[in-house]
């Protein structure tokens, strides 16, 4: 049985590893379209300031399965799946048995004028990575387009060079997806202390150069910034001209039915490419989340080799990030309102803050400031859609425990308890 | 492979297994001089209260280990010897996605350091500090096949309803 | 075999008889014990009302604070202060006791008693501030018992014994930091009522009170000292013996444990009354007393009565199949030896109505009826003796001299046969010139977490060496015993040169014709105030306070509340003092320098707290030269 994975990293790597465990002999093959050897993408900014190198953050072999055919610095330009074949750049053809499409998603460029050109990057790539690190060196101001994560971590990274740093953010608050108003506010006092600049409410109107170097950035109300040095993080979007080529079934992302199957039966997806299923509401989300990525990996490899495991959807909100000395770890709803059958329970001291969502006797979502022990307890209770009515005293208090978690569970056994 | 098994009805609450996991994974290995050390030792086990009981919480090194699986930085890894789950802080980032995603809240922050912290199962020990220390045998480390045969009896009503 | 539980070769070969029998001793309860808690250990656990118990967590980690809110520093305060009223407390029984028998010897209720030493009556009391004159000895009796007695209440001035025998500087000292005790109980009851819940939570100040508690422990003891020299003869040197090689095989074998020789004086004293009564029961050698712990050194002192084993190896002695009954009063004596004694005739007779233990016989012991009382003991070993099963018999060879008997008076004497008109010159000359580098008191007891003797032997030989003069009390004392270390052999083996040449100067000067034996001596733990007397007496004559001197002292292998008070007043005394085993203090980082750096500033005295015993020896040395140094004598190189 020959597998062939497109896409060596976050889910591509978990769908090698499932299927290895699952079937010692099969024969995986496993493509990468980088020229570089696989790598942990989300470790990317740190090569901005050089706080890691290319090879602190490259996968080790302890963490890659064995006997893998890794192929980089391949493309996959056409798919047969009547034949089960991949054509790749330079005309050779692969056949597969069953194949894998973890092809991953591409920054978003917005349509913004002067935008294309040397001195403005995407952040998706080491090689993008390498191009901020060299355009740094001799940059003094930066601007960045987005105060997502990617903008976030960016911004961090430069500040740590001594550039000066403006963020510029479209929403009202920082890193707008993961963080609510009270958490966004915590969050900006690092952010000032840390000498970066943001404003808020605003977008980019132009970009301006002069002999192709960025000179300035103006805003959409006008203000111009000096700048030479733009990082945009709007957002990514699906890599699917493979599975278009293919003729797969696509929407907002590359479809799948629970056991991540596209409409071809011998054909998988996982990752940032895959159109899944929100655990909580069931609307149809792209996740651009690592963790997501290799949680489907691990299912649709397994499905490969001859599992049955089934997905049962990904969090549109599974975020962990320590910005500028605050840990947060942000899960499911965070923005709702109470009413409607919604509780929301938030207290904050000082830079800790915590705030819970429940719907009903339904933990829907959390987020914890500072002090985030113990969160995967609660993540355990988002997932499993647990009845929480007879926790909510603990659940509410100062330090809920996967004791409390357990007792709760009367039916569930723990493998680990012994009795008498 | 052998794994820390849990009689919650032995324990005291003394926390003596908690002490000698933070001894064990102090430089000095001692209780007198190891709480004086910078940065300062942390225990990766935990004996919480819950309703009226006593409940030891620890790493189950499971099979198909979230936190594993979640590692954005490649720190957290299964040793092929010995199963055991384990974090190498030279590539911890500190970005807490295991300490999110592990069921058990197990995963611990060293802050001076910023690194996650987890149960190791001792490998320099033949058992573990935490079961060695036990005075009244909560802790046993067992081969999972083995326990395998005593553990379905009556263990949701033990641990929850008794 | 056995090195890890003891050196001593009659206790190794003991243990060795202990395994083949399978017999439960303190070292196999102590490995069950196991890990002890870390809690424990660093002083971080607190029982003090019913909301705890309460634990801190010395890593950090967990609870910083107990439920009322006090800290790591207030719980190991509280604690550290609450060991030091229990040893007091112990001092303050054993010294109320023979106060309460010197008045009714002095009412004519207790004419087993006697007066034996009237000069010594009539200097305390006079020192004491009772008028001698025209006064019979019993009425001076009398009226010294009332003044002692007085010393256990509440009064309105500081306590007598304490005033009385420390230096002014120490006393002017004490008084301007608020430390003198107005009454031995009330000092103990106050260290219970401040360290109860919601009292005292200041860590200085908590200390301090426990310092106050620890002179008010000085004083009782001081006053034991006294009192027992007056009724039962004050110590002059004897040849005795040591080890368990002391039990014989053809005598009724008696052992003395505990503390008061109001009980085992009167044994000792009584038991050739029944020699014959024990030779007709079938022990051709009569009855042979052995002492155990504090009471075996009184004895010992007093009546040359070897000192068959002490402290950790008490059970030991029962395991011989050789000691008929083991006779007991307080403090230190295990309630495992009746469980030892099930396998053995052995009668294990408690006597004292606060203190029993299950499974022994008990004879209430009346002063009222002392002789009574000893003679019925007796007679009840005789009896058990006619149990003995010789199969069981097995008594180590093993038996050295011991030389004891060397109160404060003894020591002036000998000086005295140098230089009579001044007899502490001889002493001071040669501190002065280096033959002797200064003064160590040995003290405490043993530990079973210690090789029984390693630390005392490694230190007796570093120190020796290092011309270090030795005094030493209790069951260090029972230490050196076992090792032939009170013997002039041993200053022959040991001592450096300068010590050699004075402990031989006054060897010969007393008529030995031998040098001193190496360790002086001193007598039981009460009488560790004989050193203190000593030190006074040099420190008055160089016109200097305590804390000048160079005199330390070491309890290097301590394990009872009693060693923690004397050790805290050794240290208020001005006295740099070691222990060989970590206090549970340490959960206190605070408490911990105060105990062993800010009490140097405040004292002059201070702890060192060292676990290795040549280590140990190198900081009393050095903290000796230290003091040489201050005084303006050159230092001693090793």
């Amino acid at each position: 049985m020959r597998h062939v994975i497109v896409g060596a990293s976050a889910a591509g790597m978990a769908a090698a590893e499932a299927i290895r465990k699952r079937d010692p002999s099969a024969q995986i093959v496993l493509l990468s379209d980088e020229a570089c050897p696989p790598y942990y993408r989300p470790l990317i900014p740190y090569l901005i300031n050089k706080e890691k190198t290319e090879d602190e953050i490259a996968r080790q072999p302890r963490s890659t399965p064995a006997r893998l055919d890794l192929r980089i610095n391949v493309h996959a330009t056409g798919l047969d799946p009547a034949r089960r074949s991949l054509t790749l750049t330079g005309g050779a053809t692969l056949a597969y048995d069953r194949l894998l499409l973890a092809t991953g998603a591409s920054p978003i460029l917005p349509d913004i004028a002067g935008l294309d050109g040397p001195g403005v990057f995407t952040l998706r790539t080491w090689e993008d990575a390498l191009g901020i690190s060299l355009a740094a060196r001799d940059a003094k101001r930066a601007v960045i387009l987005g105060a997502g994560r990617i903008g976030m971590k960016s911004a961090f990274a430069l500040r740590h060079l001594s550039l000066n740093v403006t963020v510029i953010e479209l929403l009202d608050r920082l890193v707008p997806q993961q963080l609510d108003a009270e958490s966004a506010a915590i969050f900006a006092g690092a952010v000032s202390n840390a000498g970066i600049q943001t404003i808020l409410g605003h977008t980019l109107k132009a970009v301006k150069r002069q002999d192709k170097q960025v000179i300035s950035v103006v805003l959409d109300d006008g203000r111009e910034l000096k700048a030479d040095l733009v990082v945009v993080g709007v957002g990514v979007r699906p890599n699917l001209e493979l599975a278009k080529a293919g003729s797969l079934r696509v929407g907002r992302g590359l479809q799948v039915d629970n056991h991540l199957c596209t409409s071809d039966p011998n054909i998988f997806a996982a990752g940032d490419v895959v159109e899944t299923s929100d655990i909580l509401s069931g609307n149809p989300i792209v996740s651009g989340i690592w963790t997501n990525a290799a949680a489907m990996g691990q299912i649709a490899g397994d499905n490969m080799a001859g599992g049955n495991s089934t997905y049962a959807g990904a969090f549109s909100l599974l975020n962990a990030m320590e910005l500028g000395g605050l840990p947060v770890i942000s899960v499911g709803e965070i923005h709702h309102a109470p009413g409607d059958g919604v509780e929301v329970f938030a207290e904050r001291h000082g830079s800790n803050y915590r705030k819970l969502v429940l719907r009903g006797d339904r933990l829907i979502g959390f987020i914890l400031v500072g002090q985030i022990e113990r969160a995967g307890v609660y993540q355990t209770l988002l997932r499993e859609k647990a009845d929480v009515s007879a926790l909510r005293r603990e659940l509410l208090g100062p330090k809920f425990h996967y004791g409390h978690y357990i007792l709760s569970q009367a039916k569930k056994v723990d493998r680990y308890m012994m009795a008498g | 492979m052998k794994r820390i098994f849990v009689n919650p009805e032995r324990c005291t609450a003394c926390k003596t297994c908690e002490l000698a996991c933070a001894i064990e994974h102090s430089q000095a290995k001692s209780i007198f001089a190891s709480p004086s050390e910078k940065p300062h030792s942390m225990n990766r086990v935990f004996v919480e209260a819950a309703d009226g009981r006593k409940i030891p919480i620890f790493c189950r090194h499971c099979d198909d280990a979230p936190c594993v699986a979640a590692c954005i930085s490649g720190a957290l890894f299964r040793d092929p010897k010995t199963d055991a789950v384990l974090c190498d802080s030279s590539r911890c980032i500190g970005c807490w996605t295991c300490v999110m995603v592990c069921p058990y809240g197990v995963v611990g922050r060293q802050l001076e350091l910023g690194k996650a912290v987890k149960c190791d199962l001792c490998p320099e020990r033949a058992s573990p500090a935490c079961v060695a220390s036990c005075p009244t045998k909560a802790l046993v480390y067992e081969e999972v096949e083995g326990f395998s045969k005593n553990k379905r009896r009556e263990f949701a009503s033990a641990v929850a309803g008794g | 075999m056995f090195e890890d539980r003891s050196i001593s070769p009659d206790s190794i070969e003991m243990l060795g008889v202990a395994q083949k029998l399978g017999a439960e001793l303190t070292w196999d309860r102590y490995a069950a014990q196991l890990p002890q808690c870390g809690f424990g250990e660093t002083g971080l656990c607190c029982r003090h009302c019913l909301q705890g118990p309460c634990r801190i967590d010395p890593f950090g980690n967990g609870p910083q604070v107990g439920v009322c809110g006090a800290t790591a520093d207030t719980v190991v305060a509280r604690g550290l202060d609450r060991a030091i009223a229990a040893g007091t407390a112990a001092h303050s029984g054993h010294a109320k006791h023979l106060a309460h028998t010197m008045k009714k010897l002095a009412e004519g209720k207790a004419p087993d008693y006697a007066i034996k030493n009237p000069a010594k009556l009539r200097l305390v009391a006079e020192r004491q501030g009772v008028k001698l004159d025209g006064k019979s000895d019993t009425q001076v009796a009398a009226e010294l018992a009332e003044a002692a007695l007085k010393e256990f209440a509440e009064r309105h001035a500081p306590v007598e014994w304490a005033m009385k025998t420390l230096t002014a500087g120490r006393l002017k000292k004490f008084g301007e930091m608020g430390l003198l005790p107005y009454g031995i109980d009330s000092a103990i009851s106050e260290v219970m009522h401040r360290t109860t819940h919601g009292v005292d939570a200041d860590p200085v100040n908590l200390l301090l009170g426990g310092i106050k508690c620890a002179i008010a422990d000085y004083d009782g003891m001081a006053l034991a000292t006294d009192l027992a020299d007056i009724l039962f003869g004050v110590p002059q040197p004897v040849v005795a013996a040591a080890n368990l090689g002391a039990l014989k095989k053809n005598a009724v074998n008696i052992a003395v444990h505990g503390h008061n020789p109001v009980l085992s004086d009167m044994v000792a004293t009584l038991a050739p009354q029944l020699d014959a009564d024990a030779k007709q029961a079938g022990a051709s050698e009569g009855i042979n007393i052995v002492g155990i712990c504090c009471t075996g050194n009184e004895v010992m002192m007093r009546h040359g009565i070897p000192m068959a084993t002490s402290s950790v190896s008490q059970e030991l002695a029962i395991l011989t199949g050789a000691l008929d009954a083991m006779v007991v009063d307080y403090q230190c004596i295990m309630p495992s030896l009746t469980k030892v004694a099930e396998g053995f005739h052995t009668r294990v007779i408690t006597t004292m109505s606060m203190a029993k233990m299950p499974g022994a016989t008990h004879v209430n012991f009346e002063e009222e009826h002392a002789a009574e009382g000893a003679r019925t003991i007796i007679r009840l070993a005789i009896e058990a003796f006619k149990k003995r099963d010789a199969a069981k018999v097995h008594i180590p060879a093993l038996r050295n001299t011991a030389i004891a008997g060397v109160s404060a008076e003894t020591v002036v004497g000998i000086l005295a046969k140098v230089d009579s008109a001044d007899p502490l010159k001889p002493l001071l000359d040669n501190i002065v010139n280096g033959n002797i580098t200064g003064v160590c008191l040995f003290a405490g007891c043993n530990n079973v977490k210690i090789p029984q003797d390693r630390n005392f032997i490694t230190m007796i030989k570093e120190l020796a060496r290092r011309d270090v003069l030795i005094l030493a009390t209790g069951c260090a004392s029972g230490a050196f015993a076992r090792h032939g270390i009170l013997t002039p052999q041993a200053t022959e083996q040991y001592a450096g040169p300068g010590l050699k040449a004075v402990l031989t100067a006054l060897g010969n000067a007393a008529g030995l014709g031998a040098p001193l034996p190496l360790v002086l001596h001193t007598g039981s733990c009460v009488d560790n105030t004989r050193a203190v007397a000593i030190a006074v007496a040099i420190a008055n004559k160089l016109g200097v306070d305590l804390d000048k001197l160079p005199v330390v002292a070491s309890a290097p292998e301590a394990a009872m509340e009693k060693a923690i008070s004397i050790g805290t007043w050794a240290v208020a005394l001005g006295l740099p003092t070691h222990v060989g085993v970590v206090p549970p203090v340490t959960g206190s980082p605070l408490v911990t320098q105060v105990l062993t750096q800010t009490a140097k500033d405040l004292f002059g005295g201070y702890f060192i707290v060292e676990l290795d015993p040549t280590k140990a020896a190198e900081k009393l040395f050095a903290a000796l030269n230290e003091r040489r140094k201050g005084l303006g004598l050159a230092e001693k190189a090793l």
